[in-house]
């Protein structure tokens, strides 16, 4: 049996006048994946959530979200989806409690617990004027309010912008249990950290285009591990180069190393040398990230 | 319409209703509670030295005489202080409220959480626009009641009936006014653009209609403007609507929300 991925679009782009915001998008998330949008400013990931969402209009192309296209059946994809905008904005008029009752009537009742045990957990107080909140607490508030109908997707516009660390552990938590209970989770984020921790896939997009959509664990395969040598002697440039090693920077008796290749044929090398000392960090993400980036902008 | 947010947008416009109804009410009050003195005074002298065009100008009807039993008319006094103005001030309250009632949403960038709940758009224009209806109602009760405690107070007295249905056809014009001003709220998503655009075709309105009584040979112009329909003073007297006028306006009320939520359907939520 297949089961149709939770979003999908064909070409999708959008054109505000002579800025291509997004451009020829073709993207699928499976259903139960936690997907990571990632991308600078200006990337084109807002458009995109804001598209899915039919807060806007593509200039081209479609997207299907839970199987359902975009813009006709628009009130049933909202019915079963959860939203937290990336600027986020509220009735500032209205208490805490007020808005998730709001929201509440509109999703047809029944999910205030929810909101009030998700309140608990990131301790936000409803009762006063959202007036009065902090930038943060206005922050935990959107990702209640997001959260509370228990939606099967999740579509959510840099979550933890604001949030203090702590919080930011618990709202980890929060979302590997939406994963755990079988909610798909959509985000954008430029934190790489946050996506390597709970995304098993990740898009890269950079000026409106896709550069990448990878599981997370096939771009650690991809990664550049930078290692930095010192030697007890100069070392001839010469040496240090092999296929799969991109001498970063050779000073006296120093040398960086970016390591793209296999590294038993480099340690081989080594041992000819005289290493005196070595760092050879685990790669992150933000390594590989960079260099999908840095590859794509030489294009 | 969605009952929830109608009843949120019409807890967050308590205050600047209540303000209006409580500034409209002070002045019918001030207005009626006053005829005494003027109508004393011989004011109709006054009204009568002046052109018959500029007494049309504001709302008096021509086949109605002035004074009654020697003094000037009740009726007449309610109409030139305060029902002739009424619509104006509705009108001006209709292009503030309408400019914004989309605008000022998508301004705050608060369109966001209410269109990614299971909403449809036009029942966000719907709630929006019942809400300025229902200040309206509260305002033409508040008013009437107002007026009658101060006519009451001057020891005179209105026919009920009568005075309601002049607040109400009053009313009806800024209405119409709201209306296109939600229009304009929808099309441009900018307070600024859409009061300016609401209040200077309501401006051209109201100057085509003075022109349309006291230029001769432009009486026809008045036919295209919503204030043309409404004489108060002879509805006070006689009870009698303008029916074309209550329909003219409705249908421009009705016709701008209508138009308002097929343009909101179309535009992009801005970020």
């Amino acid at each position: 049996m297949t089961t149709k991925p939770a979003i999908q679009t064909f070409s999708l782009s959008k054109r505000y006048g002579r800025i291509q915001a997004l451009d020829d998008l073709n993207l699928t998330v499976h259903s139960g994946d936690v997907f990571g949008f990632l991308g600078p400013n200006g990337a084109g990931k807002t458009t995109t959530i804001r598209l899915l969402l039919d807060l806007i209009r593509p200039t081209r192309g479609q997207a299907e979200v839970l199987g359902l296209d975009s813009r006709r059946d628009s009130l049933a994809i909202r019915r079963r989806t959860g939203y937290l905008a990336g600027d986020v904005a509220l009735y500032q008029q209205m208490t805490g409690r007020g808005l998730l009752s709001l929201l509440d009537d509109m999703r047809g009742g029944g999910l205030l617990p929810r909101g009030h045990e998700l309140a608990e957990r990131l301790e936000l107080d409803l009762s006063p004027h959202i007036s009065s909140y902090s930038s943060g607490m206005k922050q935990k508030l959107a990702f209640i309010a997001a959260l509370m109908p228990g939606a099967e997707l999740l579509i959510l516009d840099e979550p933890t912008k604001g949030l203090d660390p702590l919080v930011q552990l618990e709202v980890y938590a929060i979302l590997k249990e939406e994963q755990q209970r079988g909610c798909t989770v959509f985000f954008s984020s430029h934190i790489l950290p946050e996506v390597e921790r709970l995304c098993n896939r990740v898009g890269i997009v950079r000026e409106g285009r896709l550069v990448a959509a990878e599981d997370v664990e096939s771009i650690r395969h991809k990664r550049v591990r930078l290692l930095t040598v010192s030697f007890s002697r100069p070392v001839p440039a010469a040496a240090l180069r092999m296929e799969g090693v991109e001498l970063r920077s050779l000073d006296g008796n120093r040398a960086e190393l970016a390591v793209h290749g296999h590294v038993p044929d480099l340690l081989q090398r080594l041992a000819e040398l005289p290493v005196e000392d070595f760092v050879f960090p685990e790669a992150t993400l933000e390594d590989t990230f960079m260099r999908l980036y840095s590859e794509d902008s030489a294009r | 319409m969605s009952v929830h947010l109608l009843r949120t947008y019409v807890t967050f416009h308590r205050f600047t209703a209540l303000a209006w109804m409580l500034g409209l009410a002070f002045y019918a009050f001030f207005v009626a509670v006053l005829y005494r003195s003027f109508a004393e005074a011989g004011i109709e002298e006054l009204w009568e030295s002046y052109p018959e065009a500029l007494r049309a100008a504001v709302g008096l009807d021509p086949e109605a005489p002035l004074a009654v039993s020697g003094r000037f008319a009740v009726e007449s006094w309610l109409t030139t202080e305060f029902l002739a103005w009424m619509p104006v001030l509705i009108s001006l309250y209709g292009v503030v409220y309408g400019a914004g009632a989309i605008a000022r949403e998508a301004e705050q960038h608060t369109l966001d959480l209410v269109l990614s709940q299971p909403v449809a758009r036009y029942r966000l224009v719907v709630s929006k626009s019942l809400v300025f209806l229902l200040s309206a109602a509260a305002l033409v009760v508040t008013a009437g009641v107002a007026l009658q405690a101060g006519v009451a107070a001057a020891g005179e007295s209105v026919d009920t009936a009568h005075l309601y249905l002049a607040l109400f056809q009053g009313v009806l014009v800024g209405l119409a006014v709201a209306g296109y001003a939600v229009a304009f709220s929808s099309a441009f998503l900018s307070v600024g653009r859409a009061a300016a655009a609401a209040g200077l075709l309501t401006v051209i309105l109201y100057v085509l209609e003075i022109v349309s009584r006291t230029v001769d040979g432009a009486e026809w112009v008045g036919n295209a403007t919503l204030f043309h329909f409404y004489q108060a003073d002879h509805i006070l007297r006689t009870g009698g609507l303008s029916w074309t006028g209550v329909g003219v306006c409705s249908a421009v009320a009705v016709g701008g929300v209508a138009l308002a939520a097929v343009l909101f359907q179309r535009r992009d939520i801005p970020a």
